[in-house]
């Protein structure tokens, strides 16, 4: 999946980034939280309980009155990436979406470390596996081994992975959400609901399974997730129809992002990720 | 369904081809895909779809298999025959309807085989004890429906009248006559004789035998009759065994009590028993399997008795009089007109006699109401009939006058004049009467003048007995049959009689004198003319009687008499050419087909392959 030669091209991809955008996210995130740090953004009146090393003395020499000195606190946001490892992600040519996703993630990743920032990388499907941020490159690539060694498997439970998600989530982040979203829109709606305080790009990933259904005649689809069946006679009428409903549910998806003020982006793993990963860097706020 | 060219079935053979492609179709491919979400929502069958796509896995080639099947069909010319065309002429069917008939499957048989005789025109003429015609001049499907609800009666039939009854119906010098009949034994001429007489009116007479399944063993109750004594009433009855030896089971139920006796009879043999009976209906039944199941039972009747109570307005010394005092089951009050007449309710019977004067009108109008409500009436003759205003209306008969001389006979065959030897008495002197429309004569004089005659009248009904009461016009009083003749009119009116004129054998004719609802042993009917030719009981205007088979020639259901079955007349064999009128189905198969293409066009549109 992920090899050196993708760290290389990474670090190319990077560089040439770099000259287009100053950063990921066009400086460092500015916390709205007042207290100690090293630029001072004002003064007020002291009151009760306030630190007295805060005291601004010189003030106090000029007017008689006690102030304090209140600076901004300079915090980096964690940029959250979450990679559906459902089984509907093992599908795709030449990459899977899971690898795709992965390499997605992954480029994101390398981005946040080489401007100074954490990442967390976490993978769902009916449960959400945590990881704690990271900062470093090396963290990247055992994050990659374990995907490479990861099993593809169980039901996609967006919802409740992301519900486990808030529960840890404790300041406003960045959280990249990369999944095909074969789900229902209405559980895409409510997933988001829940982390619509943060910062959310959400990249879908599609195979050309889906897009290009090669068959004819009688066929019995079955859901790899579920198992549940249908069975079709697939004529170009039916062909058709599909591709139309696969486009709504995509469009469907996007205006769910929209509302929430996330942005959005849907790829095929037979696109170059790089060329996905420029898309995301140019068009998202960031 | 018929078809005018089987031949066109051949296209058949293109089904093989379209199973067989059908079963090296490719299978359905099974694929498996991330999630199925899109999928279902680009294709939601709805319920109807559903249920169907299980039944039908493909829905084109049953279609294409139907239309392969509507294609041979309509080469192969389908039709339905909507009618007949017999180009025969007309033909009279007389079925023998007789006790034996109900033997074996023959009446059955005898049916199927009229079918095949049907012509044009068609009369059927059933042949019981008296011959009755069931239909006239009426084309097959008329035929075919009179046939089918036609049923054996338990007596023998009379062929000869039957036959000389179908002779009559047909044009004369053409036409067919066909007896179906098992040939066995009748009663009156014997039927070669009317077959003659048929010929000769020019017609054709086939005789057509009807075996059933071959089987002749039978035994029955052949005959029965009551006799009563001091402790009442007893049953003879006679059981024979035909052909075969026989263990014979034997039940007898009377007032509720039942014995069993079992009999050993060898073949042909016959066995007299006697069983005691109880006032009510008693059945003996024979528990055994035989080809005749209609003379293994035997129903009597015994009516129960009670005291009559009698008014009788005329002189005391009226012979009437006397005869009905001494029976001891009559209560008789004797009045004169001159009498307060009494309240007539209450009364089973009142009998007017000759007091040599007209009757009031007061006396008329009670004695009308009584009649009206139900009363039973007797008037006796006098010459103070003729110009009586007051009861002339009641009266079954008009008279016009008298007569002198007559000899008297019985034209009617009824229980009140059963017995009576009206011929011997000598009569000087009568009354010259009419019947008035729906009354019954029962004994006329040799003018035709009718004598003693009856009718109903309101709810009531009305006798007159021409017979001098006082007058001295005949020997009748004097004759020892006199009261044995009030004996069984009073029977007769009150409903009670002599036990075994309860008891009749079946194929005897009863008039009704009007239209009457009669419960028979399968159902009601509505006749004034009824003919007690099921074995059981029939029950009309309260009264009750036990009908039975009771006849050892109609038992014997393996006699041959001697009339053969053939071709009377015409050629040797007899030929009825038929033609049928059919209707040709081949547009309606054509148009079906046309459907089904256009469905499978629509499906394969929907699928999006057209």
């Amino acid at each position: 999946m992920i090899d050196i030669d993708f760290f290389d091209q990474l670090d190319r991809f990077t560089f040439m980034v770099r000259k287009r955008v100053s950063t990921l996210y066009k400086g460092t995130r500015r916390s709205v939280r007042y207290g100690k740090g090293t630029e001072l953004v004002g003064f007020r009146e002291y009151t009760r309980g306030d630190d007295i090393r805060l005291i601004d003395w010189k003030v106090y020499a000029r007017t008689d009155k006690l102030f304090i000195r209140e600076f901004e606190e300079e915090k980096s946001a964690i940029t959250h990436i979450l990679l559906d490892s459902s089984r509907s992600m093992d599908f795709g040519r030449p990459y899977t979406k899971f690898e795709y996703g992965a390499m997605l993630g992954a480029g994101i990743a390398y981005l946040v470390v080489k401007n100074s920032e954490k990442f967390a990388f976490s993978t769902f499907s009916e449960r959400i596996a945590i990881n704690p941020p990271r900062k470093s490159l090396s963290s990247i690539v055992s994050i990659v081994d374990e995907l490479e060694r990861m099993e593809i498997k169980g039901k996609t439970k967006l919802l409740r992975a992301i519900e486990e998600f808030t529960d840890v989530l404790r300041t406003r982040s960045v959280v990249v959400l990369i999944s095909d979203f074969l789900v229902k829109p209405e559980e895409v709606r409510r997933a988001l609901m829940r982390i619509g305080r943060h910062e959310i790009i959400m990249i879908q990933v599609l195979s050309d399974i889906e897009w290009e259904l090669d068959v004819y005649g009688s066929v019995e689809f079955i859901d790899s997730e579920t198992g549940d069946k249908i069975e079709v006679y697939a004529t170009p009428s039916f062909l058709e129809e599909y591709k139309r409903r696969l486009e709504n549910h995509i469009e469907e998806t996007e205006k769910i992002a929209r509302e929430v003020g996330a942005d959005f982006f849907s790829f095929r793993t037979d696109m170059p990720v790089f060329e996905s990963m420029l898309e995301v860097i140019e068009k998202s706020r960031y | 369904m018929p078809l005018g060219e089987p031949l066109g079935l051949l296209a058949l053979l293109g089904a093989i081809p379209i199973i067989v492609a059908y079963l090296l179709r490719p299978r359905k491919v099974r694929m498996e895909v991330p999630s199925i979400i899109v999928l279902f929502e680009a294709y939601r069958p709805k319920r109807f779809e559903r249920i169907f796509k299980k039944l039908v896995k493909d829905t084109l080639l049953p279609l294409q298999l139907i239309a392969i099947l509507l294609f041979a069909l309509a080469l192969s010319g389908p039709y339905i025959v909507i009618g007949e065309q017999v180009s025969s002429q007309n033909v009279a069917i007389v079925i023998d309807a007789s006790g034996s008939m109900m033997a074996d499957g023959r009446f059955e048989e005898a049916l199927k085989k009229a079918e095949g005789y049907l012509g044009a025109k068609n009369t059927i003429v059933v042949a019981k004890s008296r011959p009755m015609v069931a239909l006239e001049d009426a084309p097959p499907s008329e035929a075919r429906k009179v046939l089918s609800g036609l049923r054996c009666g338990a007596s023998s039939a009379d062929l000869s009248s039957a036959i000389l009854l179908a002779s009559e119906k047909l044009p004369r010098g053409e036409g067919t006559i066909v007896l179906i009949s098992d040939l066995s034994h009748y009663r009156g001429e014997n039927p070669v004789g009317a077959i003659s007489m048929a010929r000769g009116n020019g017609h054709t007479v086939v005789v057509d035998e009807v075996v059933g399944n071959g089987n002749t063993d039978n035994v029955g109750i052949v005959d029965g009759w009551i006799e009563s004594g001091e402790g009442g009433y007893i049953f003879h009855y006679e059981v024979k065994s035909y052909y075969q030896p026989r263990n014979v089971e034997i039940e007898a139920e009377s007032g509720g009590k039942k014995t069993k006796t079992t009999l050993n009879l060898g073949a042909d043999e016959s066995e007299f028993l006697t069983t005691q009976l109880s006032a009510g209906t008693s059945v003996i039944r024979l528990n055994v399997k035989d080809s005749l199941s209609a003379d293994n039972i035997a129903y009597i009747y015994i009516p129960t008795r009670g005291t009559r109570e009698i008014l009788f307005i005329g002189n005391s010394t009226s012979p009437a009089l006397v005869a009905m005092d001494v029976m001891k089951e009559n209560y008789v009050k004797s009045i004169t007109r001159q009498s307060s007449i009494p309240s007539l309710a209450g009364y089973d019977v009142v009998v007017v006699g000759d007091e040599g004067a007209k009757i009031s009108k007061e006396l008329g109008m009670m004695l009308k109401a009584y009649v009206e409500s139900g009363g039973k009436l007797v008037v006796l003759g006098s010459e103070s009939l003729m110009s009586d205003m007051a009861i002339g209306e009641l009266l079954p008969v008009e008279i016009k006058g008298t007569f002198n001389e007559t000899i008297l006979s019985v034209v009617s065959k009824s229980e009140v004049v059963d017995g009576i030897p009206f011929n011997g008495i000598s009569v000087v002197k009568g009354l010259e009467t009419m019947g008035k429309e729906g009354s019954i004569t029962l004994v006329e004089s040799s003018m035709g003048y009718p004598v003693i005659s009856y009718w109903e009248f309101g709810r009531g009904v009305v006798v007159y007995v021409g017979l001098s009461d006082m007058g001295g016009w005949d020997d009748f009083p004097s004759k020892p049959e006199y009261p044995i003749f009030w004996l069984q009119l009073l029977n007769w009116l009150t409903g009670v009689g002599d036990a075994q004129s309860y008891n009749v054998k079946a194929g005897m004719l009863m008039p009704l004198g009007s239209m009457k609802e009669v419960i028979t042993p399968s159902g009601k009917v509505i006749t004034d003319l009824l003919l007690l030719d099921e074995v059981g009981i029939y029950t009309v205007d309260d009264k009750t009687y036990a009908v039975n088979m009771f006849d050892s020639l109609e038992s014997d259901i393996g006699f041959k008499s001697s009339l053969e079955p053939g071709v009377y007349g015409g050629g040797a064999t007899y030929t009825l050419e038929r033609s049928e009128n059919r209707m040709d189905l081949t547009w309606i198969a054509l148009a079906v087909l046309g459907v089904i293409c256009v469905g499978e066009l629509f499906i394969l549109r929907r699928r999006g392959e057209l």
